[in-house]
């Protein structure tokens, strides 16, 4: 037994715990930091009842209008306990607008250069940006051959409308991928120098780069008549 | 031991018959999954433009199938209007009660066949019984523009003040978008722009009224990182009675409402006591393309054979008329255009 290391009974081992003194220090900093949080408006998100009801005044200039076509199909599975009860089918088709071009109101005399010599205006322009995009529900056209529901398994106005709502974020995500930037720099350009021409002058019009999608809702920028951003 | 199974037996195949013929209790019990079947998008058309948009407004609003009938019905009474007043000037000053309401119809609904089933659908449609001496003494005492207005908000507030006025297959939503003004540009390649020696440059365009309501009200990150997610359209009732080509029909009248709502609710927003609606969107556009034009210092006019330079002192809006980009709006750009001037 001498020299040997004496075995510990498991019962009187002491399990290896967290002492309350690290408790405290993890659990109440969190509860801390958390009420720091939703007090100093840490939350990520944004009240929708400062957003409406407001006007705006802008100037922004949309040079090209964009018609796009996608088809909306969506199933609608549901089961009764392990059974299927079919496959409800909706399909139909919606011809959204998009609108892009410059916020003029963005230009500031630093952009622009006069050669009277040479008979040249050299305007550096804002990014292009949607100026308005529409989904056009209107524009919806539902094939009624190929849209079928089943008998416990039916598509009711709500499932419409997050169906539309999902085809809505399929086409905001791939804005970005259809050359909307490139086709609304084409016509900017064509506007401007036509424009420019008109005041007896040739243009050299660049645009400022940015690493911006196309799309986005720039409340934390946007001013309203009333003062508060929206 | 027989009869507690079958009462058993009894008591599952109800609470399977109410589980399946209550929706809610079955979506709830058994949620259904929606998935959508990835499509692409393609590019249909492109068009240059050069729409200058000078004013928008975020809404809200609250519209049903039922409200849509009855707006449908006042505006059948309003072409009525002349033939009844002219009907009621012939039967003299009259008391609006029971008897005179009795007289009326005898003397001229009852004629009347075509008259008398107008008169009949309206009624049937818009008000219940009681209301017909209303309509009369509101057409009475009241002009027809008088009339329009005055008896349109008191048959609107009521069908929403009564829950007994409803359409058998009830849509309702609520919708929240955005009202934009804008003023067509291509103008400025025209023209319809002109300067004066003063330094006035005059633009004529004609205004451009519209009002979007998506699926998504805003959706996406904001520039400081908050992700945003607000249906545009949300269902506040729905009754199932109609079929699915109905609903879809009825669906689209309701939205439709809700966008005319919205610009009306717009306009009463810009609106100022002294100024008409829109002039001070328009005063702010003038403010705005001033500060744009004065960019390039001068601008060519011709006096006479001559053509002589002159800087921007001032820009001017004359607006031609009313256009909207939406074509459903198209039809009721004369309401709008009568809230406006």
């Amino acid at each position: 037994m001498s020299g040997g290391k004496m075995t510990p009974h498991p019962f009187l081992v002491k399990k290896p715990s967290i002492s309350r003194f690290t408790m405290g220090s993890i659990v109440i900093p969190v509860i801390l930091g958390l009420l720091l949080c939703s007090f100093s408006g840490c939350r990520r998100s944004v009240d929708k009842s400062s957003m409406v009801n407001k006007i705006k005044h802008i100037a922004k200039l949309a040079t090209v209008e964009f018609k796009l076509r996608k088809i909306i199909f969506a199933e609608k599975k549901k089961k009764f306990f392990f059974f299927g009860l079919g496959k409800a089918t909706y399909v139909s088709w919606v011809e959204p607008l998009i609108k892009a071009g410059v916020d003029i109101s963005k230009i500031t005399p630093n952009d622009v250069s006069i050669d009277e010599e040479n008979k040249l205006i050299t305007i550096q322009l804002p990014p292009i940006e949607i100026i308005d995009y529409n989904f056009n529900e209107e524009s919806i056209k539902v094939d009624y051959s190929l849209t079928k529901d089943k008998v416990l398994n039916r598509f009711n106005l709500n499932d419409m409308e997050i169906i539309n709502r999902n085809a809505d974020k399929d086409i905001r995500t791939y804005l970005n991928f259809l050359g909307i930037r490139e086709e609304a720099e084409k016509s900017t350009r064509s506007f401007f120098t036509s424009f420019f021409n008109s005041l007896g002058y040739n243009a050299d019009i660049s645009f400022k780069s940015t690493s911006q999608p196309l799309l986005f809702f720039d409340m934390d920028r946007e001013e309203t008549e009333d003062g508060g951003a929206q | 031991m027989k009869k507690i199974a079958f009462n058993i037996a009894v008591i599952l195949v109800a609470i399977l018959l109410l589980i399946i013929i209550v929706p809610k209790i079955f979506n709830f019990l058994f949620p259904p999954k929606i998935s959508m079947v990835g499509t692409t998008i393609t590019i249909a058309n492109i068009q240059e433009i050069s729409q200058l948009y000078i004013t928008q407004y975020y809404g809200e609003v609250i519209n049903s199938l039922t409200e849509e009938n009855c707006k449908e019905n006042i505006l059948e009474i309003f072409t009525l209007y002349d033939q009844i007043k002219s009907y009621l000037d012939s039967l003299g000053p009259i008391n609006y009660d029971k008897n005179s309401l009795k007289a009326f119809k005898e003397k001229f609904v009852a004629e009347d066949q075509k008259f008398k089933d107008k008169w009949n659908t309206l009624i049937d449609a818009t008000l219940n019984k009681n209301n017909e001496t209303r309509l009369l003494k509101y057409i009475y005492e009241n002009d027809k523009e008088q009339f329009e207005a005055a008896y349109y908000d008191a048959v609107i507030s009521e069908v929403r003040d009564n829950s007994k006025i409803k359409s058998k297959d009830e849509i309702a939503y609520l919708a929240r978008g955005k009202v934009s003004v804008s003023i067509d540009l291509s103008a400025a390649k025209t023209d319809n722009l002109t300067v004066n020696s003063e330094g006035t440059l005059t633009v004529k365009t004609p205004l451009i009224i519209d009002c979007i309501i998506n699926p998504q009200f805003i959706y996406g990150k904001t520039a400081k990182g908050h992700v945003v997610n607000y249906p545009g359209f949300v269902v506040i009732d729905n009754t199932k009675k109609s079929t699915r080509e109905e609903v879809v029909e009825n669906v689209k009248r309701v939205k439709l409402g809700c966008k005319l709502k919205m610009i009306d609710q717009a306009l009463s927003k810009v609106n100022d006591e002294k100024d008409p609606p829109l002039a001070k969107s328009c005063r702010e556009a003038e403010k705005k393309l001033l500060s744009f034009f004065k960019l390039f210092k001068t601008y060519k006019y011709q006096e006479g054979d001559t053509e002589k330079e002159v800087e921007i002192k001032n820009v001017k809006l004359e607006i031609t008329g009313l256009t909207s980009g939406s074509p459903s709006l198209q039809k009721w750009l004369p309401e709008i255009k009568k809230k406006i001037w």
